[in-house]
C-alpha cells in the first residue's frame, strides 16, 4: 500500500517499522530533541508536501517522524518548508 | 621501520582507468535526487543532471559508469524509459524501497549524464525478466546507424547519431536477484542472449557475462569452461560487511577498534578471492582475452537510523577510506587481468563518494581516496614490495601501489593502523626521482563529513624527503597518501 500523505503512525501496514521508530524516538537524548510544538509544526509541513510517501521524505530518505524530532535537523527542500 | 621497494622496471601491465569506475542504480536516492533532479528543479542542473555532483565527479576523472543496476537491471525494461516523459510507464521499484519509479531517468538521460561527466557508459541489460529481442533492440537503439524502425525511434526521441556504447552487461547477479539460475543454465542463456547483441559500425561491443558472487568458484568454472569464447569480460561482486552476518552489519559511524580491524581484514580478503578466480580464468583463457570486472564492491553497513531500509543510505568514515585504498590496491596489483571495477554506489547508496540532501552535497572520505588515486589511471604499474608489521587481526600496517605515467611515478600508501604512525623508507629502482610532492588524507578512524561540517579532506603534505633515490617519511595513523616523484 502506498500513501502519499501518511505518517508511519497512521499506517497499519507499517506498524512494525513504526514500533522501531518509537524505539529510536525514545532513545533520543533530551538535549537533541526538538520541542513538541516544533515537531508538530514540522510534521504538518511534511503532510502538505508532495515529497512525502509512506512517512518518508523522498529528498533525504528519512522517516519524517524521526527527522522532525531531532532539534538540529532541517527540511531538505529548497527552500526549506520547516522554517 | 617499514620498507617499500618500488621497481619501475617490473610492470605487470597498464592500470586501466576503468579500475576507478562507478556504479549507479535506480536504488534509493542514487539516481533520483543524487544524480538527477529533473530540468524543473530549483537545484542547479544541466538537463536535469545536478551541477554540483557532476562537477565533483569530473574532478576525480570518473572513467566509466555502470547503469541501471544491479538487481534493478533484471527488472528494467528500457522502452519504459524513452519517449515523452509524461507518457513513460510508472512502476513500483520492488527491489528497493517500494517507491514509485516514473522512468523520468532513462536511456537518453543516462547517456546525457555520461556526456557531461566525460565517462564511458556501461549499460547492464536485462536477462532475468527481459527477452532476447528486448536486449538485442536496446543495443541496436544505442549503437546502430542503420535506417531501421528501432533507430528511427531514437531519431524521434531527439538523437540522430549512434551512442557507441562499448560496455554491455548480459544480466546481473543471475545466481540471485537476476533469476536465481544455476551456472549451467545461465551459461546457456548467456550464449543465446549475447548472440544478438551485435556490433554496429566500428563499435566493438565488450560483452560482459555475469560472474560469481565472492568465492563462488564453481560459477566461474562453469562460465569459463562453457562460455569463455563468447565473452570479453566476466564480473564478480564482493562486499565488505563488517558485522558477523547480513542481519548485523554494524553502524557506519559507531564502531570499536576491533570492528575497525575486522572491517579491514574483510576488505583485504577480496585479493585472494580474485587470485583464485584468475587461476580458473587462466586455465580456460591463457591468452587473457577475457577480463575480470569487479563491478560491485565496497562496504555495506546498516542504514543510517531513521532512513528507509530499502534505500541503503549509509555514512562514510575514514574506515571506509582505508577500505577503498586497500581494495583499489588489490585491483591495481592484478591489472593484467582486472580491467574494470565499479564502486557501489556513486551517490547516496552504500559506500558512496558523494552524499546529497536537498541542495546540499558532501564529499565522503572515499571520494578523496579516488582523488588521491586518479594519477594511476592508465599508468604503467610498477612492482611494489611492502614490508611492515601486522597491526591487528592479520592486517599489515602498510599497503602500497605504484605506477608511472608521463615521466612521473605515483606511489599511493595506506597506513591501516588506528593509532600508530609508520616510519617508512621507500627505495625507487628504475626511476630517477629529482623532486617529490605529496598529498595526504588522515584522521581518526570514525571521522566523516556531513552537510554541516567537512573536516575530512586531503591536504598538501611536505613530510616526504627525497635523498639518494630514496624516500623517507613518517605516515600518520589511519592515512592514505599520494606521493608524486618527478
Amino acid at each position: 500500500m502506498i500513501c502519499r500523505r501518511c505518517l508511519l503512525a497512521e499506517m497499519e501496514s507499517e506498524k512494525p517499522l513504526y514500533e522501531l521508530l518509537r524505539e529510536w524516538l525514545a532513545a533520543l537524548p533530551p538535549e537533541d530533541a526538538a520541542a513538541p510544538e516544533t515537531v508538530q509544526a514540522r510534521l504538518s509541513a511534511c503532510r502538505a508536501c508532495d515529497r512525502l510517501t509512506n512517512g518518508m521524505c523522498a529528498l533525504c530518505g528519512c522517516y519524517v517522524e524521526l527527522r522532525a524530532a531531532k532539534k538540529r535537523m532541517g527540511c531538505p527542500d529548497t527552500p526549506g518548508k520547516w522554517e | 621501520m617499514a620498507n617499500i621497494t618500488v621497481n619501475a622496471r617490473r610492470c605487470a601491465g597498464t592500470v586501466n582507468r576503468n579500475l576507478f569506475g562507478h556504479f549507479s542504480e535506480h536504488l534509493g536516492r542514487c539516481i533520483y535526487q543524487g544524480l538527477y533532479v529533473g530540468e524543473d528543479s530549483s537545484i542547479p542542473n544541466v538537463n536535469g543532471i545536478r551541477t554540483d555532483v557532476a562537477e565533483a565527479l569530473k574532478k576525480i576523472k570518473i572513467p566509466v559508469l555502470r547503469w541501471p543496476g544491479g538487481c534493478f537491471a533484471d527488472e528494467y525494461h528500457w522502452r519504459d524509459g524513452i519517449g515523452p516523459k509524461a507518457d513513460r510507464k510508472r512502476m513500483v521499484n520492488t527491489h528497493w524501497g517500494y517507491v514509485v519509479e516514473d522512468n523520468s531517468f532513462g536511456t537518453h538521460e543516462f547517456m546525457e549524464l555520461c556526456r557531461q561527466l566525460g565517462c564511458e557508459p556501461y549499460v547492464n541489460g536485462n536477462l532475468g525478466s527481459g527477452t532476447v529481442r528486448e536486449m538485442s533492440e536496446w543495443v541496436e537503439y544505442l549503437n546502430s546507424d542503420g535506417d531501421s524502425s528501432v533507430v528511427r525511434e531514437r531519431w524521434q526521441n531527439g538523437r540522430k547519431e549512434a551512442y557507441g556504447v562499448k560496455y554491455f552487461g548480459v544480466g546481473n547477479e543471475n545466481w540471485g536477484c537476476g533469476g536465481n539460475m544455476r551456472p549451467e543454465y545461465y551459461a546457456d542463456e548467456y550464449r543465446r542472449y549475447q548472440t544478438y547483441c551485435r556490433n554496429y559500425g566500428e563499435n566493438k561491443l565488450c560483452r560482459i557475462a555475469c560472474g560469481p558472487s565472492e568465492a563462488d568458484y564453481n560459477w566461474m568454472e562453469v562460465l569459463m569452461k562453457n562460455d569463455a569464447r563468447f565473452m570479453d569480460a566476466i564480473t564478480m561482486h564482493y562486499y565488505t560487511v563488517p558485522g558477523p552476518d547480513w542481519q548485523h552489519k554494524g553502524s557506519a559511524t559507531v564502531f570499536t577498534e576491533t570492528e575497525y580491524y575486522t572491517t579491514l581484514r574483510k576488505a583485504r580478503a577480496i585479493e585472494p578471492i580474485i587470485e583464485k578466480h584468475l587461476q580458473i580464468m587462466d586455465r580456460y583463457d591463457p591468452e587473457h582475452h577475457v577480463g575480470l570486472i569487479v563491478d560491485e564492491w565496497g562496504t555495506w553497513h546498516d542504514v543510517e537510523p531513521g532512513t528507509n531500509p530499502g534505500f541503503l543510505y549509509q555514512q562514510n568514515t575514514m574506515r571506509d577510506a582505508l577500505v577503498a585504498a586497500l581494495s583499489l590496491n588489490a585491483f591495481i596489483r592484478h591489472c593484467d587481468r582486472v580491467v574494470m571495477a565499479n564502486i557501489a554506489q556513486t551517490v547516496n547508496v552504500l559506500q558512496a563518494v558523494v552524499l546529497t540532501e536537498g541542495d546540499k552535497m558532501a564529499l565522503t572520505p572515499t571520494y578523496h581516496v579516488f582523488d588521491l588515486y586518479q594519477a594511476h589511471q592508465d599508468g604503467a604499474s610498477a612492482d611494489c614490495f611492502v614490508q611492515s608489521e601486522p597491526v591487528a587481526d592479520g592486517v599489515p600496517q602498510l599497503d602500497a601501489t605504484a605506477s608511472v605515467k608521463n615521466g612521473a611515478l605515483t606511489l599511493t600508501v595506506a597506513n591501516a593502523s588506528a593509532d600508530k604512525t609508520a616510519d617508512v623508507t621507500a627505495s625507487l629502482d628504475g626511476f630517477a626521482a629529482k623532486a617529490v610532492s605529496a598529498r595526504i588524507l588522515t584522521g581518526a578512524t570514525g571521522d566523516y563529513n556531513d552537510f554541516t561540517h567537512t573536516s575530512v579532506a586531503p591536504r598538501a603534505w611536505n613530510g616526504v624527503k627525497l635523498a639518494e633515490g630514496q624516500l623517507t617519511f613518517t605516515l600518520p595513523a589511519c592515512a592514505v597518501a599520494e606521493i608524486t616523484c618527478l
